[in-house]
């Protein structure tokens, strides 16, 4: 069986940085389509919302205030950054690639992207390791609160095509 | 009127002979100098020698030595046999190298190794950080450390997480749901899953959201409080980290570095620099590690803090071998032709990077002091002196015993760019000044440190007795050096003629040069000429025609002189009488070639008030020495012919057609000669020409330049034709000084010439003026009376009528 798509869900949470040297090694090996999923978390903009929305920064433990605009322009140079280091990482190899930034929950996108695909797709979760054993379930059976139960173990899904 | 005088009685006159002392060849036994066993004493130097030889033995500070003396009477030869005798005995010095300082990095330190060891310290510390490199990296590279560093990692990652995931729990119980943003974390009020959206906060009643509100900001302060003690925890992980590198490091070094230093056992200051060595690895080992430019290695996705060396980081462990003495035998024996500030002391060199000038201690470099430390240095005092700084440079190494190396430009406040401060190096050595004797009684006189540094001196003789021994020890310093030169071997011949014209340059037919300088260059363009004639020795035409050539290049402007007189420019009679003018004898120095040449000196006299005048001295073109020739003129007068009554004479004096410097006494006796001329009125024979110098009591005294005189007078006779009447009148006492060459001792044994000894002024007029001295001194006096008289008659009527009182005329 081979695995068509590889989905690396990316998200704009500090800490814990993405591994894409690993992901896109993994893809190379596999032979299959590679899509940086960027999930601009809708909880995050609803935080921002918040007229008392403060950012503990991780770095200096300074409190700041934050709003939804700035919410949006630092997720979106996040995911710019993401999306240089992806290339970065691929380089001049001709794997098929793409980039992609949906808004929602990680489930609700997850789920979307891996709708209607015709082959096996891979989903690497924020964090995960690509080498780890994939957990594997059908696309029949996938529904927006089984995905949210596997990606709480954080580890690779194999979705395979009905 | 003119009037032919008698000739000078010929018995007067010197034999052939004593004019020029010849070295007999006969007295040689050999053929050539290749017969002769080299000669490795110094020949006429007993004195320099015995105090070299004292000054080199002597160990106490300040018996430094001062070797003066002419230029080429071998001052530097004699001076490193003697160095080289001494040293050859002595232990070869110390060997010195400069090693970074781990505690003040600006100071580097410096080692002493014993002799030829420090370039195996070189080595060994260079083998040392090449294993490190392959040693450490691979106990890092073990799975045990990667364990170990991991388990540290992970203890540290759980730590934060459960901290953070323990502020989430409780504030989910408080429902309030944690968030990870983009820069840090937040709070907010929880919905169904997470963050609550802002409509349904709105719904809210008021005192809910407040509760809220107070709640978040509460969490935040807890998020602010935990954060602010993870800096902490991630402090205690490096410190266990940096145990962890520094146990794994010390294993891999541990046995290297005590093979070392069990090697220096001996050594305590390289021991104590390799333990220091030890414990600066054991911090530094990431050096060893190789990782790439620009990419720190990381700790838990953070860049670890290094010590970042200025340099690059293994050049700390480099050995700069300052001076090393392997292959040396004895002391050593350094002659420093360039005595700079930094060739004496050493130089720090710079290298541009980044368009700044930089430097380390590996950039050393040693000076003449450090390489003769230990032994003896050679130095040439005018060289020395006239570099800038360097003679202070000098004394204060000798002063304070050691080698301050520092930049000139930083002493003195020229360059400020980075630079170090050497540790400065114990000095124990002899110097060696080599110059004139100017130079050392300059210093002595003027400098009041220099007595006290160079305490003993070394004073070279010019010249040295001639004699039947001397000759044959002299003949085998000319067989050294034509061996040493490569040169023609000399038939004897040729070997009494260069000791007959190195006794002429001493202008002392008893004395024979000590110039090796001049000896050389005699011997080297003889064989010039042996070899362009095709012969294989050196013979006496080819010595003589090294000396004709010589003076055949160098005497341009005798020659033009000699052709203003012969053309009628410049006048000096040869021949015939006249009064009042007689022919003086100067000698004018060329570079290293002097002659003599003729001056026409007059004489005026007239009533006055007992003043000489020299025009010479008037006009400013006569030196001090001059005036006071013919100040003692006055003192002759008026102490021989005027003792009783005034000296009532105005005389004037001068030196006809010189416009140039006059200089000197030795035409006194000419001047005299000239006034008694004129007073007495009496011709003076022309054929004649004059030197020497008269004191009070009218004796003639000895002058300089003897030879060069009666040559120079001679070659104008001799051009104009020779009568047999011309001559020069010499002292006496200078006899004993006559070298003259060939062709005028030739011409005196012909009778053509002649060399008169004049012991005093009446000798010397009587000669001149072909008549006995008491009749030019009666005619003398009888003139002075006159003026004296003339003076009182005078006085006697200015006094009865003094014709400043006249009235004036109406």
């Amino acid at each position: 069986m081979r695995v068509r798509r590889i989905v690396a869900a990316l998200h704009p949470q500090a800490g814990a940085p993405a591994d894409l040297d690993a992901i896109v090694e993994l893809a190379r090996s596999m032979d299959a389509e590679l899509l940086g999923l960027f999930i601009e978390d809708i909880a995050l903009l609803h935080f921002a919302a918040l007229p008392f929305a403060r950012e503990v920064c991780a770095a200096s433990a300074v409190r700041r205030e934050v709003d939804v605009a700035a919410m949006e322009r630092s997720m979106r140079n996040r995911a710019e950054e993401l999306r240089g280091e992806l290339a970065a990482a691929l380089g001049a190899d001709p794997l098929p690639w793409s980039f992609r930034i949906a808004r929602g929950t990680m489930s609700q996108q997850l789920l979307a992207a891996c709708a209607g695909q015709p082959g096996p797709t891979l989903i690497l979760p924020p964090g995960s390791d690509a080498d780890d054993e994939p957990q594997v379930l059908a696309l029949a059976e996938l529904n927006e609160a089984r995905l949210r139960q596997l990606l709480e173990s954080g580890k690779p899904i194999l979705v395979l095509a009905s | 009127m003119e009037m032919s005088l008698p000739v000078p009685r010929p018995g007067a006159a010197l034999e052939p002979a004593e004019l020029h002392r010849r070295c007999d060849p006969g007295q040689f036994a050999f053929a050539t100098t290749a017969e002769l066993q080299d000669f490795d004493a110094v020949l006429g130097q007993a004195r320099a020698e015995s105090a070299i030889e004292f000054g080199v033995g002597m160990r106490c500070e300040g018996y430094n030595l001062f070797a003066m003396g002419p230029e080429g009477t071998g001052r530097h030869t004699i001076v490193r046999r003697h160095l080289e005798r001494q040293a050859s005995a002595l232990e070869a010095a110390c060997d010195w190298c400069y090693v970074f300082n781990f505690d003040t990095p600006h100071k580097p330190r410096a080692l002493r190794l014993p002799a030829g060891r420090a370039l195996a310290f070189r080595a060994a510390m260079e083998r040392l950080v090449e294993e490190l490199g392959a040693a450490i990296p691979a106990a890092f590279e073990t799975d045990e450390y990667r364990n170990r560093r991991r388990e540290i990692e992970a203890e540290l990652g759980e730590r934060q997480e459960q901290a953070i995931a323990g502020l989430g729990e409780r504030a989910k119980a408080q429902g309030i749901a944690l968030i990870r943003t983009p820069g840090g974390f937040g709070f907010g009020p929880m919905g169904k899953e997470t963050v609550m959206s802002p409509e349904e906060f709105r719904e809210l009643p008021p005192a809910e959201q407040k509760r809220y509100e107070e709640l978040v900001s509460r969490f935040q302060e807890e998020m602010a409080g935990l954060l602010h003690e993870m800096p902490k925890w991630r402090r205690e992980a490096l410190h266990k980290l940096r145990s962890l590198n520094r146990d794994v490091t010390r294993a891999a070094l541990n046995s290297l570095i005590e093979e070392l230093k069990a090697e220096y056992r001996a050594l305590p200051q390289v021991q104590e620099y390799l333990a220091r060595v030890q414990e600066d690895m054991l911090d530094h080992a990431e050096a060893f590690r190789h990782t790439k430019d620009g990419e720190p290695p990381l700790f838990f996705g953070l860049p670890l803090p290094q010590p970042e060396p200025p340099e690059p980081p293994l050049r700390r462990y480099a050995v700069n071998v300052l001076i090393e003495h392997a292959q040396a035998r004895g002391a050593p024996v350094i002659y420093e032709d360039n005595p700079g500030h930094d060739a004496l002391v050493g130089r720090i060199e710079h290298v541009s990077q980044m368009g700044a000038l930089v430097t380390d201690f590996t950039l050393i470099k040693a000076g003449a002091l450090h390489r003769a430390n230990g032994g003896y240095l050679v130095l040439d005092a005018l060289k020395l002196l006239t570099q800038p700084y360097a003679w202070d440079a000098l004394k204060r190494a000798l002063r304070s015993r050691e080698i301050r190396t520092e930049s000139l430009g930083r002493s003195l406040g020229l360059i400020s760019t980075v630079s170090l401060e050497p540790e400065p190096i114990p000095l124990e050595v002899k110097v060696v000044l080599v110059g004139e004797r100017l130079l050392y009684y300059l210093l002595h006189a003027y400098d009041p440190e220099f007595p006290g540094l160079f305490k003993v001196a070394a004073d070279f003789e010019e010249d040295m007795p001639r004699g039947a021994g001397n000759d044959l020890l002299y003949a085998r310093v000319i067989a050294t050096f034509a061996r040493s030169e490569g040169l023609r071997p000399l038939e004897r011949a040729a070997v009494a003629c260069v000791i007959d014209q190195q006794s002429r340059d001493t202008g002392d037919a008893e004395k024979v040069s000590a110039s090796m300088q001049a000896l050389v260059d005699l011997l080297r363009e003889s064989d010039y000429w042996a070899r362009a004639a095709g012969a294989e020795t050196i013979g006496a035409q080819h010595v003589r025609r090294a000396i004709e050539a010589q003076i055949g290049r160098s005497d341009r402007i005798r020659q033009r002189l000699l052709e203003d007189v012969l053309r009628g420019s410049r006048l000096i009679d040869t021949s015939g009488e006249r009064v009042a003018q007689v022919n003086g004898l100067a000698v004018v120095q060329l570079g290293d070639f002097a002659f003599g040449t003729p001056h026409r000196i007059t004489a005026r006299v007239r009533l006055g008030s007992g003043r000489v005048v020299d025009i010479e001295r008037e006009s400013e073109l006569g030196g001090p020495i001059h005036s006071k020739g013919v100040l003692i003129l006055s003192g002759f007068l008026a102490g021989r012919y005027a003792a009783n009554k005034p000296l009532s004479l105005a005389a004037s004096l001068v030196f006809e057609q010189s416009y140039g410097g006059i200089e000197g006494d030795s035409a006194s006796s000419a001047e005299l000669y000239a006034l008694l001329s004129a007073l007495a009125d009496a011709p003076v024979r022309q054929s004649l020409a004059v030197t020497g110098s008269v004191n009070q009591h009218g004796d003639i005294q000895a002058i300089g330049g003897a030879n060069e005189k009666i040559e120079g007078f001679f070659d104008l006779c001799r051009s104009r034709g020779l009568t047999g009447e011309q001559g020069v009148l010499i002292p006496e006492s200078n006899v004993k000084n006559l070298m003259l060459r060939q062709d005028v001792v030739d011409a005196v044994a012909q009778g053509r010439f002649a060399v008169y000894p004049v012991r005093t002024a009446d000798e010397g007029i009587a000669l001149l003026t072909g008549l006995p001295a008491d009749a030019i001194n009666a005619r003398v006096e009888r003139r002075l009376t006159d003026f004296a008289e003339r003076a009182r008659t005078f006085a006697a009527e200015a006094k009865k009528s003094p014709w400043r009182a006249r009235p004036p005329h109406k």
